[in-house]
């Protein structure tokens, strides 16, 4: 039935035309734009071949940022992923009742609101001289911990890392409780029955049983971490120094402050190896798994 | 209490619980003490309550800009909730009925556009698209967020209405041929009123990306008047730099309705990850 | 095909676009005071002139400071550019009428030979190149380092004359308790200031002509890491973990008393209002073995360009022309703050003493020094502001801050 097909793309053709222009074009012309050397505000475009990628190699702001993103990723599976799915547990713990649903609630509300806005909040928190963070290790005698926590090349990026976790912590909270969801109740009951207590349940039901979502956001974990942009530029602009600056920060500052939006087009395609390769490893794991 | 004592092995849960729910709420209970506060009490006595509770500065925060940005969310999160969900459905339909009448091959062809879609961080496109806007004299406008938004949602939302669509048995879809309803009729008539749970979950997951997203909404926007919230409190911030009261009672201004809409649709949000979840 | 999607796009979309809706003339602004007490005058300006030219509407926009030196290129480069904008002076400016973004103000400027006059000249010359005139000053400016009269005095201590007998100084406020000198070196543009003055000092001025030109900076002087290490000394004087705080907020404490000294600009002294001590302030002193200019004021004019492209050409002028009366000049500094750079707009009337005798320091000066960030190519300068942000805290040495400044150099040059 040819007619089908015909409206197949009829019905599919403004969702080609969206994806083509705004997706799958800028992808292709990014490539291009890598080999050029251009500023925001000029016509003019100077062909450099493969300089862009080369000088890549030896920026040793790339160097920072690949740190960076990797810190991110690693501490971001470590507290969403590990400490998401122990509260996702626990909250579905029957005994809990009313007060499963309602700190599950709450906990979720940290996602759905805006980094700017937290971040703000933070800002307050972190200030050296009035921070809440300071005053409260000076409360419990720990003055010598006190310090400018964005305003430290040490610190920054760890002070940037931990209002991630806050904000997002939830998200993948509610990934695992939706996955705990679909566990059968009577592997639970069996369990019961063997005697098991809570502690072995959670690692021998719950933890294969959501093998599946781990994949999942770990993967969603670590590719939000290496395009993460907006908590470093509003906290810090990637400072002191570069020492917080990431992937994504580095390729705004050169694309809209330095006028190398050439360089910058280059960053991205980096930027883009780097996420299709955990994309596609999620995929092999599903395929093997299947 | 007594529940306590007969089951010793749930004190740790609560604790643990009770010290995440201290963390989660901390910052939300200074928001909104602070948010009453002159600018002075903020610096020298954040952490205690209000000893006048000053109302007017959320007035001043609604009249100082936020009003603008609140406005420029709405129109630009309702507008890209359209336009996703109208493109995601006559999509997914396509795609259904291409497959159930033996043209699989060319709804493969499209599911691999879906994937390839999601797979591609809106961050890479960044510099090719800040230039497309220029040609497209799209730079300034509204627009520039709404298609880029729905661009990149449209692929998720298509497999999510895809799965939906796919359940509707074929006899109804047959009776409707028979009654001469054209295509796009039996899409209204009969896959519409059957997948509305699936719509309001991909509007609500939409709406909480177009609502916070940042990059685009800093790059693509120049004008003040046309400012999200995510981007506009940036420029708020820097012009209340001495009126910190303000800043904050803004901030809890452009906090709210999101998480109102989250608490009243909760039972969306929950579904839309769960399914939503197979991005990555 | 990138035309064909181009057009196909285009097509699909001109559907969707509507058309703008304009007044007879639209003005469009774009400047950076979103903040009180700077956006109120603008806009009070704005009004007249709108009142006095029916059927003309400026419609502003405004972004702070470091935000606007991203946003502006974002700006520049788009479908939807400002008639009027505003600009620093020096290599900033040259950056944007090389690239055919500003118009040239040569001959409006011949055609009105009352308004050129009433400019002062010296704070024309940094928004001239090859002998063209880009952009137009409104604010004259300059650094000095403000301190507490009643601190000073407690002390028995007065203005120093070199930089030993301002450490010298600094130990005496120390011992006594006092934050000797607030920093807030978050914004990197408040890092250059301090570094831009302390080259100025140290180095002579043909080598800093030479390498602050992109076509031939190589910042390979030795004076450079002298220069560092005199600012990393001073450094010792300043409170804790400057990189954690906004210049916003130096300033704040400053006004609060909770530091003797600060680095502000003329144009900061509005804020000081708000001070309920005296205050005074005196130029950079000289350093000792310093080969530079011992008194030269680092500060340029900041002013406003009109875009190459601008449909409303008449009507840009027309504002310009407004905004650097010596009417709104002399409103400018009572209002504000900002020393105006129209003749005759400084008065006992509408300055207070303190502005006078900052205005005659900036007439005595000679040739402006410009702001480092602003005078170097925005890599050379992005190189340096975070090398020195990571001085600041003992991470590099200047020797390796100068060797990033340096490859930033080569490479700007390079790409020439």
């Amino acid at each position: 039935m040819p007619a089908r097909a015909l409206d197949l793309w009829l019905y599919a053709a403004p969702f080609l035309i969206v994806v083509g222009v705004f997706v799958f074009y800028p992808l292709a012309a990014n490539v291009w734009f890598s080999f050029y050397s251009f500023s925001a505000f000029s016509q003019e475009m100077k062909l450099v071949g493969l300089e862009n990628y080369r000088r890549l190699g030896t920026d040793p702001v790339m160097l920072t940022a690949f740190i960076n993103v990797g810190l991110y990723a690693a501490i971001s599976v470590l507290v969403q992923v590990g400490f998401g799915l122990v509260l996702a547990a626990v909250l579905s713990q029957a005994f809990l009742g009313r007060w499963g649903g309602v700190l599950r609630t709450l906990f979720f509300v940290p996602v759905v609101m805006s980094i700017t806005v937290i971040a703000f909040v933070f800002t307050f928190f972190y200030d050296p001289m009035t921070g809440l963070l300071n005053m409260m290790l000076e409360e419990v005698g720990m003055r010598s911990w006190t310090r400018a926590w964005l305003g430290q090349s040490s610190t920054a990026i760890y002070a940037v890392i931990a209002v991630s976790q806050w904000q997002s912590v939830g998200y993948v909270m509610m990934l695992f409780i939706v996955a705990i969801q679909g566990i059968p109740r009577d592997l639970y009951e069996a369990a019961d029955l063997d005697g098991a207590g809570p502690v072995a349940q959670f690692f021998h039901i719950t933890v294969p049983q959501v093998r599946d979502m781990l994949v999942v956001a770990t993967v969603v974990t670590v590719t939000g971490s290496l395009t993460v942009f907006s908590e470093p530029y509003i906290l810090t602009g990637g400072g002191p120094g570069h020492s917080s600056t990431t992937l994504a920060t580095h390729m705004y500052r050169s694309a809209f402050f330095r006028d190398e939006m050439g360089y910058a087009a280059a960053i991205a395609s980096v930027i883009f190896v780097a996420t299709m390769a955990v994309s596609l490893l999620q995929l092999r794991i599903f395929g093997k798994a299947r | 209490m007594q529940t306590l004592i007969r089951h010793p092995a749930r004190l740790p849960v609560i604790l643990l619980l009770a010290l995440h729910a201290v963390i989660v709420i901390y910052p939300l209970f200074w928001m909104i003490t602070n948010s009453f506060k002159p600018t002075e009490e903020i610096y020298a006595a954040s952490w205690s309550l209000p000893t006048v509770w000053m109302v007017e500065n959320y007035a001043k925060a609604w009249r100082g800009g936020i009003s603008a940005y609140f406005l420029n969310s709405v129109i630009v999160t309702g507008g890209t909730i359209l336009l996703t969900l109208a493109i995601s459905v006559l999509a997914a339909f396509g795609m259904v009925r291409a497959e159930t009448a033996g043209a699989g091959r060319a709804a493969g062809l499209v599911l691999m556009a879906c994937i390839g879609g999601m797979l591609v961080a809106p961050q890479v496109a960044l510099v090719p698209l800040y230039k497309m806007m220029q040609v497209l004299r799209l730079q300034d406008t509204h627009w520039a967020l709404i298609l880029t938004y729905t661009a990149y949602r449209v692929p998720i939302t298509i497999l999510l209405v895809r799965a939906v669509f796919l359940a509707v048995p074929r006899d109804l879809d047959d009776c409707a041929h028979i009654d001469g309803c054209s295509s796009l009729q039996t899409l209204w008539h009969v896959y519409l009123p059957m997948s509305r749970s699936i719509l309001l979950t991909a509007s609500v997951l939409t709406a909480y990306h177009a609502w916070n997203e940042f990059l685009f909404a800093i790059i693509f926007i120049d004008s003040d008047r046309l400012k999200t919230i995510p981007s506009g409190l940036m420029n708020f911030r820097d012009a209340l730099m001495t009126d910190w009261g303000v800043l904050v009672a803004g901030l809890v201004i452009s906090a709210a309705p999101i998480i109102v809409l989250f608490i009243v649709a909760q039972r969306y949000f929950l579904s839309g990850f769960a399914a939503g979840a197979v991005k990555g | 095909m990138k035309k064909l999607i181009r057009s196909v796009s285009a097509l699909a979309l001109a559907a969707l676009v509507a058309a703008p809706a304009f007044a007879d003339t639209e003005l469009k602004v774009f400047h950076r005071w979103p903040n009180a007490p700077f956006k109120t005058y603008i806009d009070s300006v704005i009004a007249d002139f709108e009142a006095a030219n029916p059927g003309v509407k400026v419609v502003t926009d405004q972004v702070l400071n470091d935000a606007y030196k991203d946003k502006i290129r974002v700006v520049l480069g788009s479908s939807n550019q400002p008639d009027v904008f505003f600009s620093w002076s020096g290599e900033w400016a040259h950056n944007i009428s090389r690239n055919g973004r500003s118009m040239d103000l040569t001959p409006v400027l011949e055609s009105n030979p009352a308004w050129r006059d009433s400019i002062i000249p010296a704070q024309i010359e940094p928004f001239t190149r090859d002998g063209k005139v880009y952009g137009l000053p409104w604010q004259m400016d300059g650094k000095a380092i403000f301190y507490n009269k009643p601190v000073f005095e407690s002390l028995g201590l007065s203005e120093p004359t070199s930089f030993g007998e301002l450490m010298a100084l600094c130990a005496k406020l120390k011992e006594a308790g006092h934050t000797p000198l607030l920093f807030g070196a978050k914004s990197a543009w408040a890092v250059s200031h301090y570094i831009g003055t302390f080259n100025e000092r140290i180095l002579p001025p043909e080598v800093l002509a030479k390498d602050y030109d992109r076509k031939t900076g190589e910042f390979t002087h030795p004076g450079y890491v002298t220069a560092l290490e005199k600012f990393a000394e001073l450094a010792t004087c300043m409170n804790p973990a400057p990189n954690g705080i906004d210049h916003e907020a130096e300033r704040n404490a400053f006004i609060a008393g909770r530091g003797a000294m600060s680095y502000l600009q003329y144009a900061e002294m509005g804020f000081l209002k708000k001070a309920e001590f005296p205050y005074g302030f005196f130029i950079f002193p000289q350093i000792e073995g310093g080969e530079g200019n011992p008194t030269s004021l680092q500060g340029a004019p900041q002013g406003w360009m009109i875009s190459a492209d601008t449909p409303n050409k008449d009507v840009a002028v027309k504002f310009l022309q407004h905004l650097l009366s010596p009417e709104m000049g002399a409103r400018l500094t009572s209002e504000t703050g900002i020393i105006s750079p129209i003749k005759g707009a400084i008065t006992p009337a509408s300055a207070t003493p303190a502005q006078l005798v900052a205005f005659e320091q900036i007439m005595n000066a000679g040739d402006p020094y410009l702001w480092l960030d602003t005078a170097l190519d925005a890599q050379v300068a992005d190189a340096y502001m975070k090398g020195v942000q990571l001085l600041l805290e003992g991470q590099k040495t200047p020797a390796e801050v100068m060797a990033d400044v340096q490859a930033a150099a080569k490479r700007v040059r390079e790409s020439l």
